[in-house]
């Protein structure tokens, strides 16, 4: 087993939060390959250069967040994240990553999970929402509901989601 | 604030740039599993890098190293810190090296997947298929190690082992499904007649379709052998030996060591006592062995031509729920405005009766069910809602294909359902069954 296959397993286990990282910045779904894959790339071809104290996720975000911005400056499209903002993201993964015991994937196959069992009509709402990217105001347009019941439904719909998650993974703060 | 729950409960408040990270990362963690997408970024990666290992970098990059950074505890880490350790951006000539480099593996990936499986799949009906993976899975073959990746083929002699907080999917083709908890080991024995496992460590719990009765599945531990003509059950090893609980059906236990052979039925459980005799205990409930019943989405190939007749990779679709955008690709190793996808495998009706099927769609769509045909609209035209009638039985599951094209502009395919007593969802994951057809390309 040589360096790079070691790697492999190591880009398996980062690969979905990579791709919720890079999706927090970028909303083009073929944009968000690239990124991640060159992030990849670039982190094993600079991997000497990673300090023996410093994350390796956290390590994998940066190289991911300049690869994104780049792409998006390409593009002309807005490029800038404030220094505020970026420690805002960073702290939602470092608090994710420091649960012991608990690991990402675990995360993700919880929140998939528990999304499945959404209400319809709450599972719906986050799909168009999430998924599709649609506006609420579009959403409530087009379920014939007011804004402010789209905006609660999505709200209950992240309460529904994070109790279920708490349970499923047994954590006290749920 | 440290856990996942509460980042959902989180509230946002405009113009607070620290909020708005918290809320960016929530986003994108929602988008990105709730969008039913399959990453290939670390595939694409990797197979650059096997592709072109020649890097000055790369040849400083040893195993010792990579494991001090998957050994290395999680430590909080300073966003100003990763701030000042940005990465300068390779050249353009470096940076279109690689891209070639991706494109040219995919490629070759791409034809000895086909030469392999295509053979395979003629062949050997006891090989499994990955229908779904979590953490860390990794398969022995021939001396080497593979991560496990969604919709790989595991063959016969192949050693499977599951990670601490992972955990493995895998579906025979005659719809035996196997679900392996954490920290398990299972090897496909390489010989023998019929589905032999061997459970080395851990648990695994198997949904068993009727089994041929000269070839029953076999499941081995240290200290007895299971055998099954298809039945639901659950396999145990503990450090007091190994347990068997059985949801539904009877499976043959037999103890290695004095050949002491017991029968367990549905709703009981045995444990494999080194000595004396074999008794089976009613066990209440089999829960997790009730995982096997539940969907996992629908087997899809894509194509990079509108005939199907280049089909590029095949994974396994949570639904039918896509919206790639406007001349956009649903991977970067299909061609962008022209491409085809076959889904194929079972949905399973929550209730019987007449339902609507409903498809919105751009441009072709064609669906069949039960090998008949139900909807048919293939055509370029805009984004459009098409329905369909069917009488649908809850206690079956209906074979179900669905073929789309997508020429120029939207690319829209979604699919939905409506009936009595089932409000108009989204075909939900869990009544969706894959099924691999023969010659279908993996990867």
């Amino acid at each position: 087993m040589n360096g790079l296959d070691v790697y492999e397993i190591l880009v398996r286990e980062h690969q979905d939060m990579l791709l919720a990282y890079v999706s927090g910045i970028v909303d083009d779904h073929a944009l968000v390959e690239d990124v991640c894959q060159e992030a990849f790339i670039d982190g094993f071809r600079n991997l000497t250069a990673l300090r023996r104290d410093e994350s390796f996720p956290a390590w994998l975000r940066t190289i991911a967040r300049h690869r994104a911005l780049a792409a998006l400056r390409q593009r002309n499209r807005e490029a800038v994240l404030s220094p505020a903002t970026i420690a805002g993201m960073e702290e939602v993964f470092t608090a994710i990553e420091q649960t012991p015991g608990v690991g990402f994937s675990d995360r993700v196959a919880a929140l998939r999970t528990c999304f499945d069992q959404l209400p319809d009509a709450m599972r719906d709402c986050c799909r168009l929402h999430y998924f599709d990217g649609q506006r609420t105001a579009d959403i409530a347009e087009r379920l014939g509901q007011s804004l402010a019941a789209v905006l609660k439904r999505l709200q209950r719909a992240r309460e529904v989601l994070g109790d279920c998650i708490g349970r499923r993974l047994g954590l006290e703060d749920a | 604030m440290s856990d996942l729950p509460p980042l959902l409960l989180s509230s946002t408040s405009p113009g607070d740039d620290h909020t708005e990270g918290r809320r960016r990362a929530v986003d994108g963690l929602l988008r990105s599993v709730l969008g039913a997408r399959h990453s290939q970024a670390g595939q694409r990666a990797m197979a650059a890098l096997h592709n072109a290992p020649s890097q000055p970098a790369q040849d400083r990059v040893g195993t010792a190293q990579i494991r001090a950074v998957t050994g290395r505890a999680r430590s909080p880490s300073s966003s100003t810190a990763s701030h000042r350790r940005a990465r300068p951006a390779p050249s353009r000539s470096h940076r279109t090296t690689m891209r070639q480099g991706a494109w040219a593996a995919a490629t070759v990936a791409a034809v000895v997947i086909v030469l392999v499986f295509a053979g395979r799949s003629a062949g050997d009906r006891d090989d499994a298929q990955v229908v779904a993976v979590s953490g860390t899975v990794i398969t022995s073959r021939a001396g080497r190690l593979d991560p496990v990746r969604d919709a790989m083929i595991i063959s016969r002699g192949e050693l499977v082992t599951i990670g601490v907080n992972s955990s493995l999917r895998l579906l025979w083709r005659d719809g035996t499904m196997l679900v392996c908890g954490a920290d398990t080991r299972v090897q496909i024995e390489p010989d023998g007649v019929g589905k032999r496992l061997r459970l080395l460590a851990g648990r695994l719990d198997a949904d068993v379709a009727p089994q041929p009765f000269d070839a029953p599945l076999r499941i081995t531990s240290d200290d007895a052998a299971v055998t099954v003509l298809g039945t639901r059950l659950s396999l145990s090893l503990r450090d007091t030996g190994t347990s068997v609980a059985v949801a539904r059906g009877r499976v043959e236990v037999r103890r290695l060591s004095d050949s002491v052979v017991a029968e367990v039925a549905g709703g009981q459980q045995l444990a494999v006592a080194t000595s004396g005799p074999l008794r089976s205990e009613t066990t209440p409930v089999v829960a997790s062995a009730n995982a096997a019943a539940v969907g996992t989405g629908l087997f899809g190939q894509y194509f990079n031509d509108i005939e199907m007749t280049q089909p590029v990779f095949s994974r396994i679709d949570r639904d039918v729920y896509f919206n790639f955008g406007r001349d956009s690709s649903p991977d970067p190793r299909i061609e962008p405005s022209t491409f085809a996808i076959r889904w194929t495998g079972q949905l399973q009706p929550k209730v019987s009766g007449r339902h609507v099927i409903l498809c919105q769609v751009d441009d072709g769509i064609r669906i069949r069910l039960d090998g008949r045909l139900i909807m048919e609209d293939w055509r370029v035209y805009e984004p459009r809602w098409i329905r369909a009638e069917v009488d649908l039985d809850a206690g079956r599951r209906h074979a179900v294909e669905v073929e789309y094209y997508q020429d120029k502009e939207r690319t829209v395919i979604q699919l939905w359902w409506q009936a009595k007593g089932v409000p108009q969802e989204i075909i939900p994951t869990s009544q969706l069954f894959p099924i691999r057809p023969a010659g279908a390309i993996d990867g």
